[in-house]
């Protein structure tokens, strides 16, 4: 991946992080889980390039 | 499998009140196709007809596919399967086709994002194939009360039926060249020191279904959700599968002329074993995407038993990695690869241009730079599938209309210039 | 070659316009008749097929001291001579007056809207800069190759205005190729006619790679410098976090005129006015071709997680939510482009002290 040192792996193009499918109070809570994600793998550290997903690396 | 397409070279098409072929010549009883095209349609309200040839002053607009001429001529109800024709096999048998002719067909309420164009005069139709050949323009109009998504569709199968009742008219006509493809997979000699090739030919991709739903391209069937599958090249080359209903350089005509299909079976038993093809639709979703390509080269490393493949794609920045993700899957399974892939910037240089990338796809083809804009310095006397005011094209901010006597296009919107599947004389150098 | 006898105008720098050395770069431009010094040799070149109409000279400070200025008054001088094509220079390795050749073929030529050719060493560092706006000739490094050199913009001049089809763009256009006419790259990629299909070349590399023979890729991919990560943040507690997206979702009418494809502009919004907490949403629209944009359009939160973000900041999960969305379209954009973007925001990131960024893509 050109730069990216930090990437999580979102739900789909038309909606990364969401799904249209589930009611809007469960797309919300996994929005939340998302952002939550996001910003754990802010807090970690890496030593090169590393692809995440919402339950680990990839 | 054994398919037999006969060709007649078409050299004088006229309207008249016969519709038939004789000495080369097909005459259309422009009439009797319309009522042929409204019959059962409640979608459509009445369809204009048109023949036009190269040279005309003439610019058609709104084009939803273009067809090459075809029936089949030994098997009931099967002309385009699933489409028309009741849902049976395609590619066996023996089909005519028509050439010298195309049938043009345009969607004059289509609120796409862009369609293709088509000139018959001027640098766009020395470009295209199709600006080259005499043309049977179909523009139907819609209903009062039709939904606009239904029309296209009727629109698309107006195309198709229009390309058999063209065919058909050629009954009894002797044929100028007729063409084999015959494969026979489980049969193929294993031991004839010949490597085995096939072909991953991602036939669909969603991501600019209007309204959300799919153009329905396999035997009359939406594929959005199709996992990857065997068929044989004749399904692709016998009217199984049709182009994209915003053509995107996948026109039907293309389709049916497959490039590397065809490619392949010219070297068979020559300098390769042409081992089958497998179709695949670029998937959205990451996961299905992977799993995708997990299930796509197993197919063609463990079940057909290629030493290489090559690939065949859509137009587009997702399917560009769809593909490459398939590949990459083949390379790890010790099948070779070739990659297709298309520049979708004008700038920068080749490596740049490629938006996706890795180690194990060292093997690359361009099959053009698709979004190279080209003037075309073309006012035409008439417009056809909408009006001089329709608008064609452009990325913000300019604006330019179909009746403008100069206007910028990107030459993948000129229908009949550049191939998805390989069949261009086109490759792409940094200047 | 063409019938007509093309109009031409050269630019010079002072000591080859021959007004004199380092002590005359301040001169301001002067006009002369006819070809002076190296244009000599290039009208030779050309013959009876170009007539060079004038030499435009300058003094390489002056020039350089301000170059709008010193493209406008060239741009008025060249004028009157209603040229075709423009020469300058060639310059070899003189930075100064590389940087001045290139801006003059880029401006006057551009405005002028008529193809403009000059001649630099590779080092000179009016390459990088002007190699896609005009052509630049590859010289040698010094006036001892100054035959050499204007035998190439002579040669590219010839392709350039040429009424016979030698060039293979499927556009029609008359251009020679960088290797074959010995001038940089300028960057474009342009569709050509060939003799194989897509098909069959690709099929030709693969019996190749099948067979272990060497084969040549069409495109050979690049290798990017990795960048070293940063490192962690310590405490979301205390730390200012912002949203950047490129999915192109903005104000409705698009106001910054983000471009759907291609696109090479960020702007910001603040998030008070673009996400109201309390109230309707406000119309949006989304400057991006490159994916159906309908759930994104029926709630934004999707790609822009601004009421979690908020959520996130009154529980004291993270210290603060930056109040303003900086905002791009990413489609089909040029590997460049994006890296002058990404440098522009990570700018306006470390000046206004944010401590992570969430980007969002689509």
């Amino acid at each position: 991946m050109v730069g990216i040192n930090r990437a999580l792996r979102g739900q789909t193009i038309t909606n990364l992080l969401g799904d249209s499918n589930l009611p809007p109070e469960k797309e919300k809570e996994l929005r939340r889980k998302y952002v939550l994600r996001a910003l754990e793998i802010l807090s970690t550290d890496v030593q090169k390039p590393q692809m995440f997903s919402l339950d680990g690396v990839e | 499998m054994n398919l037999e397409i006969e060709s007649i070279d078409i050299r004088e098409l006229k309207k008249g009140a016969k519709t038939c072929v004789s000495d080369h010549v097909l005459t259309v009883n422009l009439k009797e196709l319309e009522q042929v095209l409204l019959k059962g349609s409640g979608c459509l309200k009445s369809v204009d007809i048109h023949l036009v040839y190269p040279g005309d002053s003439v610019r058609i607009v709104n084009l939803m596919d273009v067809v090459q001429p075809r029936c089949k001529v030994d098997v009931q109800d099967a002309h385009f399967p699933g489409f028309i024709g009741k849902v049976q096999r395609a590619g066996v048998g023996r089909t005519r086709s028509l050439r010298g002719i195309a049938v043009v067909v345009a969607n004059p309420y289509t609120k796409r994002h862009y369609s293709a164009l088509l000139d018959m005069s001027g640098k766009a139709a020395e470009l295209s194939k199709y600006g080259q050949m005499r043309n049977v323009v179909v523009v139907p109009h819609m209903a009062e009360d039709a939904e606009d998504r239904d029309f296209e569709d009727v629109v698309k199968i107006a195309g198709l039926k229009t390309a058999v009742y063209l065919a058909q008219a050629a009954d009894g006509h002797p044929a100028d060249e007729i063409e084999h493809f015959d494969l026979h997979l489980p049969s193929l000699p294993r031991d004839n020191g010949l490597p085995r090739v096939a072909c991953y030919y991602q036939l669909y991709t969603p991501q600019h279904d209007y309204k959300g739903i799919s153009d329905k391209c396999f035997y009359g069937t939406d594929v959005r959700n199709l996992l990857p599958t065997i068929i044989h090249p004749n399904e692709v080359l016998d009217g199984g599968v049709t182009g994209h209903q915003t053509i995107r350089s996948l026109d039907t005509y293309t389709v049916q002329n497959h490039g590397v299909i065809k490619e392949l079976y010219s070297r068979h038993g020559r300098d390769l074993t042409f081992c089958g093809v497998v179709i695949g639709v670029a998937n959205m979703d990451p996961v299905q995407r992977q799993r995708k390509a997990m299930m796509a080269s197993g197919l063609i490393a463990n079940v057909l038993g290629a030493d290489g493949v090559m690939t065949v794609k859509a137009h587009g920045g997702m399917p560009h990695v769809d593909t490459g993700l398939v590949a990459e899957e083949c390379e790890r399974l010790g099948v070779k690869t070739v990659y297709s892939i298309q520049c979708l910037v004008g700038h920068g240089s080749l490596a740049e241009a490629a938006i996706y990338g890795s180690n194990l796809l060292d093997a690359i083809v361009v099959t053009g730079a698709p979004v190279e804009k080209m003037k075309l310095a073309f006012k035409p006397e008439r417009v056809l599938g909408g009006t001089p005011k329709t608008k064609i094209y452009h990325p913000d901010p300019v604006t330019q209309l179909a009746g403008d006597s100069t206007i910028e296009v990107e030459e993948f919107l000129i229908a009949g210039v550049h191939d998805q599947t390989g069949g261009a004389r086109i490759i792409v150098s940094e200047y | 070659m063409s019938e007509k006898k093309l109009r031409m105008v050269h630019y010079l720098n002072q000591f080859f316009g021959q007004i004199g050395g380092e002590e005359k770069a301040d001169v301001a431009f002067s006009v002369k008749e006819g070809p002076v010094g190296p244009g000599v040799l290039l009208q030779k070149l050309l013959g009876e097929d170009g007539t060079i109409m004038a030499t435009i000279i300058c003094g390489d400070n002056y020039f350089a001291g301000n170059l709008d200025r010193a493209s406008e008054e060239a741009l008025k001088l060249v004028e009157p001579f209603k040229p075709d094509i423009l020469f300058a220079g060639p310059a070899f390795a003189a930075g100064r007056y590389g940087l001045n050749c290139g801006e003059f073929c880029k401006t006057v030529g551009g405005k002028l809207g008529i193809p403009a050719i000059t001649g630099m060493y590779q080092e000179n560092p009016g390459v990088e800069i002007y190699r896609k706006d005009c052509y630049i000739a590859q010289t040698g490094d010094s006036a001892a190759k100054m035959a050499e050199a204007v035998n190439r913009m002579v040669s590219i001049a010839r392709k350039v205005i040429s009424t016979e089809t030698h060039s293979k763009v499927l556009a029609g256009d008359q251009i020679g190729k960088p290797s074959e006419d010995e001038y940089f790259p300028r960057g474009v990629l342009r569709n050509e006619h060939t003799e194989k299909t897509a098909a069959c070349r690709g099929l030709d590399m693969l019996l190749a790679k099948i067979k272990g023979q060497p084969f040549v890729s069409e495109v050979v991919m690049a290798k990017y410098d990795s960048i070293p990560p940063p490192p962690p943040v310590k405490d979301l507690k205390s730390c200012e976090v912002a949203l950047v997206s490129d999915c192109g979702l903005c104000p409705k009418g698009n106001p910054h005129g983000l471009s759907g494809r291609g696109n090479k502009v960020w702007c910001t919004y603040e998030t008070k006015d673009l996400f109201p907490e309390k109230g309707s949403l406000p119309e949006y629209e989304v400057a991006h071709t490159g994916y159906y944009p309908k759930e994104v359009l029926e709630n934004p939160y999707r790609i822009l997680p601004v009421d979690i973000m908020r959520e996130l900041e009154n529980e004291g999960i993270i210290g603060k939510f930056h109040p303003t969305y900086f905002c791009t379209s990413g489609n089909v954009t040029p590997n460049l482009v994006c890296h002058d973007m990404g440098e522009g925001i990570a700018a306006e990131i470390k000046k206004r002290q944010i401590g992570a960024v969430i980007l969002t893509s689509t």
